[in-house]
């Protein structure tokens, strides 16, 4: 074999000169690689949150807006995409180099107060304002940044639910949508009406659908909770009735049909697909964040939002469950004070009427009745009128925050396998939920025993 | 010629220099995260706060206290047996196809490698999408032929066949390795046998996948590690483990101990396991090369 | 079967050739043209009830907004550019790192050897998750926290993913060879990069194209190791599209297709050399 040195050598060199050239490019590309800032002589509040899309822009106005509002600090919004956001936020925290504000959603909160990584936002109020906030708020939304007595997080953007009605289909039914039922059983029965077969019998439509238990069970006086104490509240005969009832209702459309529907509902694809946009579902309910999109990509399906009614006996009107977007600060923020003072700019607590618009920008809940009572705030309510159906929710007493526990997330995967499991008939509801309780009262002796605190 | 052992020691600091890349950056990058994730397991790590050592606890709880880790284990060795096999069969007669010259081949290879060239969350969105019991394209084409196309992703078992279905999709890049194995072989064995009258098929027997051995058993080793981590897919489509937690994988159990439930000390211990099980798999599978590899060295 | 030219094949097995290609390759390539006709279409289009039929899959009146709106949706340009950057870095970096490693590996005999190979196929054994905190905060006590660095400098030290592979390749090439080098007394090194390095272009292009494909499509290591929107890639625009709230189902589709496109035509060109046969036969 002809081993040739000079051409070993001049290949070695072209390699070493190309080499330096990438460096080169490498190092000139990298540079210029930074967000300039708009307001570099202010102090920088780095916000950090989930919002994506047409919602994003929505944020970075608000974000805007603040800015031009005050002259002490300049907020940098970043948009983290959902997946992985909650390994990212979380390494944001304990790497010691978090941003001063994030929007979390509910589960790790509690874990993250528990455990010394939030700046209870009462210490950054003054005592003013404090008095102000906690008597101001929804009480729901006040009590979601609870953890043990300090508020720990402000919800801009709580999610609620309320039934969304095809005026069209109920009325080619014979039904009158406004003299909706006032009784759930009477929504079942109309439900029935409206389901649509084909000749071979399969559902093409179906009229109204009950699920999630979390949700349901606050109109049956019921709920999932875990007091202070460590009583366990899961297991209870409300629960239980709330369960029978989901489930005999899905017994009497047939658990097939359904499963069929709910795939349709399966966020994955985003608005568009949902399943009452078109038409494939009468009465359904779910979430605040319907409206605008209704507006934005079916403007002319004619619907109206009303709260579910209660069961005739022993149930709890206008009950609900807040869950959504926490506002959190981390306890080694750099600039805690700005980030409060973004937040106050944002909830409205200092002037309620600018705050409206930017609930209205993004079809948020309010966390006051002082904002919703705002003129701007009435004025685009008159244009979305459905919308006053969740805040007569959000003001009622039976619209409760999710138990402030460290292990939110666990009970909250059981109570969606339970309903999975009795809707399936694979179990009863009694036994659907005993499991879930002795599933639950498992994990907790679990971390008792690995000794975590609950 | 040098003395052996002049030899042995060169050839000793030259062996160590040409893997110098990856010692060091196994030193720097992966080791002390390996070790530090062993230390995990034997604690109790909320992430937030820092660990507490308690001994074998994490261990003892997952095998006498949790359903949910033999359930999540049991779906992923179901996955891995079927899935593999199938796999590496179709790898390898779609690459016999494709290496046939015929016009247009180009094209061909480009269509069957495309599926692993998209990105997974936009093939996970639109398979949600395929298999939409209603408006999807599957059902639909069922039911021209006037079958009722279950739930998909909503009922079991079909939610399982549709993850494995979804795994064979990307047959592609296994492929392109044994079309270039394929390629390696030297034309003249052909050619010899040829002369010898042999047919295609005894070729095939004879020459083709003989030589292709080592390819094949990259591709079986790297099939039988990704089929127990099988994670991304499952996340994105059935997060919460699926229909009567049919799709719930080991890898997303996991992911939910340490994201979700921030038990990081207790997904620690299920990584180790898990890890055990793939080593003792891939030692098997190792063990077995004298008798089935065949390198042309 | 020869490879290297056109088949002279009876006319009987061509057509059962193309038969069998084009059977199998309806679902490979069905949901990704979906994909591409979703893309031209309006959301009324998509989740109207339409029959299934040819027409479903060409819409017409061809909706091209989504594109232009996908782009606008992103910083397209700059994205590019660093996607480009990393995929670059990967590539240089992993391809010469792996492909010396496997020649250690496959070539020369060491003590040690096969227990340190043993350890490098090991390593893959292990879920990622777990070493996912050990490995953030390894990078964020070396500062390299929100720069590329932790992107780049790991794909220098050889993936056992890649080394693997070329060790398989390389076995197959006989000792022969290297023996009778290295009785004329060329160094290692030498037959490595004038051997070694030539007889194995299929391989080392297609561990070249797997490494652009990966760091092409890497959305986990931007999002957890940069925070400035300035330095994101390509495949963390295209999450952005898909989520909770608000992703739009028919630009999600145009900014898939824009961020495959490069990739589908860098591998049809690309084709011939790792598909390459290898003609001097003789040199074996």
């Amino acid at each position: 074999m002809a081993v040739n040195d000079s051409t070993t050598r001049s290949r070695i060199k072209g390699y070493a000169l190309l080499a330096l050239a990438i460096i080169v490019t490498a190092v000139v590309l990298a540079t210029g690689n930074e967000t300039p800032r708009k307001y570099p002589h202010r102090k920088i509040v780095r916000f950090w949150h989930r919002w994506q899309g047409d919602w994003e822009k929505q944020v970075q106005k608000i974000v805007d807006a603040f800015n031009q509002s005050q002259t002490e600090y300049e907020v940098v919004a970043v948009s983290v995409p959902s997946g992985g956001s909650d390994a990212k936020f979380i390494l944001g925290v304990i790497g010691g180099d978090p941003p001063d504000l994030m929007s979390m959603f509910s589960g790790a909160v509690p874990n993250l107060a528990a455990n010394g990584f939030l700046a209870p936002l009462d210490s950054l109020m003054t005592p003013d304002e404090k008095a102000r906030f906690f008597k101001d708020s929804y009480p729901s939304i006040r009590d979601i940044g609870t953890y043990k007595g300090k508020c720990y997080g402000v919800t801009i953007g709580a999610d609620l639910m309320a039934l969304y009605v095809n005026v069209k289909q109920l009325r080619d039914a014979g039904l009158d949508p406004d003299k909706f039922p006032k009784t759930l059983e009477e929504l079942e029965d109309w439900g029935l009406k409206l389901n649509q077969y084909d000749k071979k019998g399969n559902l093409t439509r179906l009229g109204f659908l009950l699920n999630d238990i979390g949700y349901v069970s606050h109109y049956f006086g019921g709920g999932f909770d875990v007091k202070d104490d460590g009583r366990l509240l899961l297991n209870t005969p409300q629960n239980q009735r709330a369960l029978e009832t989901i489930v005999n209702y899905r017994k009497k459309l047939g658990f097939e049909n359904v499963l069929r529907f709910q795939a349709g509902l399966n966020d994955i694809e985003g608005a568009a697909s949902w399943a009452f946009m078109h038409g494939d579902l009468s009465i359904t309910y779910d979430g605040q964040w319907r409206v605008e999109e209704l507006r934005k990509f079916k403007p002319d399906l004619e619907y109206r939002v009303y709260p579910i009614p209660a069961p005739k006996e022993g149930g709890t009107p206008l009950g609900g469950l807040v869950g959504g977007n926490y506002m959190i600060v981390p306890v080694s923020a750099k600039q805690k004070k700005g980030a409060w003072e973004f937040l106050k700019f944002w909830t409205g607590l200092d002037n309620p009427d600018r705050a409206a618009t930017f609930y209205n920008m993004g079809g948020w809940l309010p966390y006051s009745p002082a904002v919703a009572n705002s003129p701007t705030f009435q004025k685009w309510l008159k244009k979305d009128h459905q919308f006053q159906a969740f805040l007569d929710i959000l003001a009622s007493p039976n619209c409760k925050a999710p138990p402030p526990i460290a292990n939110l997330q666990f009970l909250n995967d059981l109570i969606t396998r339970a309903e999975d499991e009795a809707t399936r008939g694979d179990v009863t509801p009694k036994e659907a939920l005993q499991e879930l309780e002795d599933k639950f009262k498992e994990e907790r002796n679990k971390r008792r025993e690995l000794g975590y605190d609950e | 010629m040098a003395s052996p052992s002049k030899h042995t020691a060169k050839q000793y600091l030259t062996g160590y220099l040409f893997i110098s890349p990856w010692l060091i950056g196994f030193l720097a990058f992966t080791a002390w995260p390996f070790l530090q994730s062993i230390y995990l397991s034997f604690t109790r790590y909320n992430i937030v706060s820092p660990a507490k050592w308690v001994g074998i606890a994490n261990y003892r709880m997952l095998l006498t206290q949790d359903a949910l880790f033999y359930k999540s284990a049991w779906v992923t060795i179901k996955f891995a047996i079927v899935s593999v096999p199938l796999a590496v069969i179709a790898g390898i007669t779609l690459a016999l196809l494709l290496n046939i010259n015929v016009k247009g081949i180009t094209v061909f290879r480009t269509i069957f490698y495309l599926p692993s060239i998209v990105p997974t969350v936009a093939t996970s969105v639109l398979f949600i999408w395929i298999l939409n019991p209603n408006i999807g394209l599957i059902n639909k084409s069922l039911a021209l032929f006037g079958i009722r196309g279950p739930s998909w992703l909503n009922t079991s078992p079909w939610a399982f066949y549709s993850l494995i279905l979804m795994s064979l999709w990307g047959v592609g890049g296994s492929m392109i390795i044994y079309l270039a194995g394929l390629k390696d072989i030297p034309v003249h064995l052909y050619e010899a046998a040829t002369i010898d009258g042999a047919n295609p098929v005894k070729k095939m027997w004879h020459i083709t996948l003989p030589m292709m051995t080592p390819v094949i058993f990259f591709n079986l080793v790297m099939s039988i590690i990704g089929s127990f981590q099988y994670f991304t897919q499952a996340y994105v489509i059935t997060p919460n483990g699926g229909p009567e937690q049919s799709t719930y994988f080991y890898s997303l159990y996991l992911y939910n101990r340490a994201w979700k439930y921030l038990d990081m000390g207790y997904a620690s211990a299920m990584a180790w396991m898990l890890f055990m099980v793939i080593f003792f798999m891939t030692l098997l599978v190792f063990k077995t090369q004298k008798k089935w590899v065949h390198y042309g060295g | 079967m020869t490879s290297d030219q056109e088949a002279k094949l009876p006319r009987l097995t061509k057509f059962a050739v193309y038969a069998a290609l084009i059977m199998l390759s309806i679902p490979a390539i069905l949901p990704l043209l979906w994909m591409v006709s979703t893309s031209l279409k309006t959301n009324a289009q998509i989740f109207g009830n339409g029959d299934l039929n040819l027409k479903a899959l060409i819409p017409s009146p061809l909706e091209t907004s989504n594109y232009p709106a996908a782009l606008q949706n992103m910083p397209f340009l700059v994205y590019l550019r660093n996607t480009l950057l990393l995929c670059i870095f990967g590539v240089v970096g992993a391809v010469t790192s792996s492909a010396v490693v496997a020649y250690g590996f496959a070539k020369i005999e060491f003590p040690g050897r096969n227990t340190l190979f043993g350890l490098m196929i090991a390593t893959m054994a292990l879920p990622g998750q777990v070493t996912m905190i050990p490995i953030f905060s390894l990078f964020r006590s070396l500062g390299w926290y929100g720069s590329y660095l932790p992107l780049i400098v790991p794909a220098f030290t050889a993936s056992a993913y890649y080394v693997f592979l070329l060790t398989q390749f390389f076995k197959t090439i006989p000792t022969e060879m290297s023996e009778a080098a290295r009785v004329d007394g060329a160094t290692e090194w030498r037959i490595f990069l004038q051997l070694i390095i030539p007889l194995s272009r299929p391989a080392l292009a297609t561990c070249a194209l797997f490494q652009f494909i990966g760091t092409w499509n890497d959305f986990l290591g931007p999002l957890l190791y940069l925070n400035d929107p300035a330095k994101y890639t390509l495949a963390y625009g295209l999450q952005q599209f898909v989520s909770h709230y608000g992703g739009f189902f028919a630009q999600l589709m145009a900014a898939a297709t824009i961020f495959t496109l490069p990739i589908i035509i860098l591998f049809f060109f690309a084709q011939r050399t790792f598909i390459q046969g290898i003609s001097t036969t003789g040199g074996k």
